[in-house]
């Protein structure tokens, strides 16, 4: 097992450094001189001067890259130009709301896809034609465009949810932030209405974000299960006295269910370029939003942290969901150990 | 040493919808099984022998169905019943030991698991320890060694042997009334092979079980069990206790089968193979299916327009037959 | 199981009405991607030269107009056509599709190739610069492409080509060092057949169906990635009839009633995708290929 973990770890690792030089090389790339930027257009060349030295950009390529890497794991990621604000107290304030809005999208992807995936298996014909055209239609559609979509039907046309204003509707007190999932936080405090309501905006922008995860995992889901459906051993433990269903259920799914975890780390990739997509046609304060205003506004501080940053997180989930599939796979852990 | 009737098959016929037609598998299968009696089921590869045992337990999916005939167990006719009330036979009163010991069991499941499950099922009384007592009792009945411990491991962890016998235990765990094996020892070494066959003979006679072997190996059959029906294109085409069978084949097919076993008293001579592939399934000819590769029967008319009804060949065992237009002369003339 | 596997294999529904209706259904996703592609490539490729309005022409008497006879997706803010922009936003969208394909395939599935037969080193040195590159979301590897090099359509299709280097060339590797283990090649080998020669003549041919499999699903992704990156603003800006930045500009109208200025546009975009990943799907079940990245 120590032998797996390590070799998993090291090209984890390898990856990141990698993944390092392609975004230190990008910042390196853009045109523009950070000093500059920072400063503006009518600071003194003696200014703009000192600030390069103090940033370190007047070193070795090397030397401005390991500078790099290590103002990164200081989480000192520079200053936005547009608001003079550190970047990553930026990012820490408005991650709560991506994290909260991409756990209940893959909740909802995930819970779609394995009941979809497991009913067209089980029964095939126009049932699965079915659930396969929504998977082409989730995974075809943009998402950023699919919002605007159900926002028309189910706030302008129906009034069901409400439109895009955040995370609760103006009128709304926001409950005492605990955790920074409004969700969780008004049910600590006891607030029903403010639950209500948080989970009402959650929605529409939970449901447009859920569409890629979704297909992704319908798709992969399904094939498996109409592999592994086709074994002995499913044969064999219907005659042991088990319907088809729960032959289904209880032995094809959790086989099917193997490979598809960890292939699963691509689910977070997409949540998170998802989440750029989609958050600015909610108004979604978070950090997806974030990066979006950061491009339109030119202040692409942010944008390069978020680069690096969502690198990171994607890695690091890869090698969680490894990890994860190596505990629970026996044949895995066996090889391993 | 035999007792009641356990399984009682009556015209059965299974068949496929291919896009070229219907493919008629099982043809108007009938027979008995009695408790503490070991049935063979000898075809090749092709005739239909898998799917008569899938058929048996209900197990035939779409494309493939029932298309007449009864399977009565223990009385009752199993075929027609939905999911709901097979799954409360199968594992019960009749099981299945599957062909492929490497994908017969749940590999991300452990072997005591896989065997709990199926206690259980049948036995909701039973709770979880008492059913991994009878599990490992059961492990130790199919002869596994170290039965506790190895309740934990996976299947891969066990040799193809060995999964075989724990196969044999979940088909035996609800004390069945009549256990199917579908070439139960065809991936095996033939050391192996032997092992797992004394197994299933001391069950047979301590569990007076009855046995309906089905494989494409009559050396399997010979020294081992009771009745030997031989199928060929869907059909049981000769019926008869083992011994008899061998010593005098009445349907020119069985000869042909037994002549193509290896036999180390004829080392050196030639081993005979059966030309010719069998018929298809979806255009049966008129005749006697076996005709176009028989050295007996071969352009008679007789055999090419008239399918040959069964010929009783009543000293051979109770119901023994031949479906063959020459099958009394053929019996007589081993006999003489 | 083996006989019955072996005619339920062939095996499809009783009659033969519904072996029809079965055969309708399964290519009925095929049928519709023919369909979508025949009218898009019809659109892109005629249609700006047939409408009297160009992309960029402006009615300044008819800003924001209903769809009508004259202008039958409307008009946006400054009076431009939306029907106009919709025409050369297909072009747009097809024409990226395309080259990143092309570009992806020689570049990433050069990579592949290069790894696959090359020896140890090569492969790993290869394959770490891919790996960095797959560490980033592909979306998101595209956005810092955008970033880097400054925002227009050009560097949006050589982000979106670069994020799919990664696809290409592990898909390329995988399948050579498939082949190469397969028999025939072995024995290729035995005889004293010239390696370049088994390269071109054995190898590359047999990566065919993957990689034309890849290619449809490539595409599909290009033209999604490529209206984000519009969405975001990294890509095409906003006078550039690109069906991404046309979604951003109707963004604002649409909740205020005028919501023609983006619905159309995504229905190009969804259209486009949907028949490259049913066409890829539609290859790789005909075709019998295993894998595809994305």
């Amino acid at each position: 097992m120590s032998r797996f973990l390590i070799g998993r770890l090291g090209a984890s690792l390898v990856s990141l450094f990698g993944a390092s030089l392609v975004a230190f090389l990008i910042l390196r790339l853009s045109p523009g001189d950070p000093a500059r930027l920072f400063l503006g257009p009518f600071a003194g060349r003696e200014a703009v001067d000192a600030l390069r030295v103090e940033l370190g950009l007047d070193g070795s390529l090397a030397s401005q890259y390991l500078l790099y890497i290590a103002n990164f794991l200081r989480g000192d990621w520079g200053f936005s130009y547009s608001t003079g604000q550190p970047v990553a107290t930026l990012i820490a304030r408005r991650f709560p709301a991506t994290l909260e809005l991409g756990l209940f999208a893959f909740l909802l992807a995930f819970v779609a896809a394995v009941a979809l995936a497991l009913v067209a298996a089980y029964r095939r014909g126009p049932t699965d034609a079915g659930a396969r055209a929504v998977s082409f239609f989730a995974m075809g559609v943009p998402p950023f465009w699919f919002g605007l979509v159900l926002l028309l039907v189910f706030f302008e046309a129906l009034g069901w949810l409400p439109g895009p204003d955040g995370r609760l509707s103006l009128r709304t007190i926001p409950p005492p932030a605990v955790t920074g999932f409004v969700t969780v936080d008004a049910l600590l405090a006891g607030d029903g209405a403010a639950f209500r309501d948080a989970l009402a905006h959650l929605i529409l922008p939970g449901v447009t974000l859920a569409l890629m995860p979704f297909s992704f995992l319908f798709r992969l889901l399904r094939a498996n299960l109409i592999d592994i459906a086709r074994e002995p051993f499913i044969t064999v433990a219907r005659s042991r006295g088990l319907t088809r269903w729960w032959a289904f259920v209880r032995h094809a799914l959790p086989n099917a269910f193997l490979p598809t975890l960890t292939a699963s780390g691509l689910l977070f990739g997409q949540l998170l370029a998802g989440s750029v997509l989609v958050e600015r046609v909610f108004v979604w304060p978070g950090v997806g939003a974030l990066v979006t205003d950061g491009v339109l506004k030119q202040d692409f501080s942010v944008v390069q942290a978020f680069i690096l940053l969502s690198a990171v997180i994607y890695v690091l989930c890869n090698l969680a969901v490894d990890l994860i599939a190596g505990l629970i796979d026996p044949r895995v852990a066996g090889a391993a150990r | 040493m035999t007792g009641n009737v356990v399984l009682d098959i009556a015209g059965l016929s299974a068949e496929f919808a291919t896009r070229e037609g219907t493919a008629h598998v099982v043809r108007d299968v009938g027979f008995t099984v009695r408790a503490g009696e070991k049935v063979a089921i000898v075809g090749e590869s092709g005739s239909g022998k898998s799917t008569f045992a899938l058929a048996l337990l209900g197990l035939l999916d779409p494309p493939g169905r029932i298309a007449a005939g009864a399977v009565r167990l223990d009385g009752r006719d199993l075929v027609g019943l939905g999911e709901g009330a097979l799954k409360r036979v199968r594992g019960r009163s009749i099981s299945l030991v599957f062909q492929d010991p490497m994908g017969a069991l749940d590999p991300i499941k452990t072997i005591g698991a896989q065997l709990v499950d199926t206690l259980r099922r049948h036995q909701p009384g039973l709770s979880r320890a008492d059913a991994r007592r009878r599990a490992a009792e059961l492990l130790r009945e199919v002869e596994v060694g170290d039965a506790e411990r190895r309740l934990d491991d996976y299947p891969h962890q066990y040799s193809g042997g060995m999964r075989q016998r724990v196969m044999i235990a979940i088909a035996i765990a609800n004390d069945p009334d009549i256990v199917v094996a579908d070439e139960p020892t065809t991936a095996l070494d033939v050391t192996t092979q032997a092992q797992i066959l004394a197994l299933f003979d001391r069950l047979v006679a301590r569990r007076g079980l009855a046995l309906l072997m089905i494989t494409h190996n009559l050396a399997v059959v010979a020294n081992f069990c009771d009745t030997l029906q031989v199928m060929y294109a869907g059909r049981i085409v000769e019926r008869g206790a083992v011994d008899a069978v061998f010593e005098r084949p009445a349907h020119p097919y069985t000869e042909a089968l037994i002549e193509s076993i290896p036999d180390p008293a004829r080392r050196g001579a030639r081993l005979r193979t059966i030309e010719g592939l069998p018929p298809d399934l979806r255009r049966l000819p008129t005749g006697c299916s076996f005709e176009p590769r028989c050295p007996v029967g071969r352009g008679r008319p007789v055999c090419r327009t008239v399918a040959p009804p069964p010929v009783p060949l009543a000293d051979r065992g109770p119901g023994a037959f031949a479906e063959c237009h020459f099958a009394a002369e053929r019996a007589g003339e081993g006999a003489a | 199981m083996s006989e019955a596997g072996s005619i339920a294999a062939g095996a499809r529904p009783r009659s033969r009405s519904r072996a029809v209706l079965a055969s309708l259904r399964r290519n009925a996703g095929f049928g519709l991607a023919l369909v979508l592609t025949v009218v898009l490539l019809l659109l892109a490729i005629a249609g700006p030269s047939l409408w009297h309005l160009g992309p960029l022409d402006m009615d300044f008497g008819a800003p924001l107009a209903a769809p009508s006879f004259a202008h039958p997706m409307g008009t946006d803010s400054n009076g431009r056509d939306v029907f106009a922009r919709f025409l050369a936003g297909a072009r747009i969208s097809l024409a990226v599709g395309a080259a990143v394909v092309v570009t992806g395939l020689i570049v990433g599935g050069g990579i592949g190739i290069a790894a696959g037969i090359g020896g140890r080193v090569l492969d790993t040195v290869l394959m770490r610069i891919v790996d960095a590159l797959a560490a980033f979301p592909p979306l998101i590897l595209a956005m810092a492409i955008t970033v880097g090099l400054g925002v227009g359509l050009t560097t949006a299709a050589f982000g979106i080509m670069l994020s799919c280097v990664p696809f290409f060339a592990r898909l390329m590797r995988a399948d050579i060092l498939r082949i190469r283990a397969l028999p025939f090649i072995e024995a290729s080998v035995a005889v004293g057949v010239g390696r370049w020669r088994i390269v071109g003549r054995h190898l590359l041919p047999h990566t065919a169906p993957t990689m034309l499999v890849q290619c449809a699903s490539v595409f599909g992704y290009a033209i999604l990635t490529l209206a984000g990156l519009g969405f975001i603003g990294l890509g095409a800006q906003i006078p550039e009839p690109e069906w991404g930045a046309m979604i951003t500009d109707g963004l604002q109208y649409a909740l205020t009633g005028q919501w023609w200025l983006a619905l159309f546009p995504g229905f190009g975009v969804l259209a486009a995708v949907v028949a490259a990943n049913l066409l890829a799907d539609h290859a790789q079940a005909v075709l019998g290929v295993r894998g595809r990245e994305r």
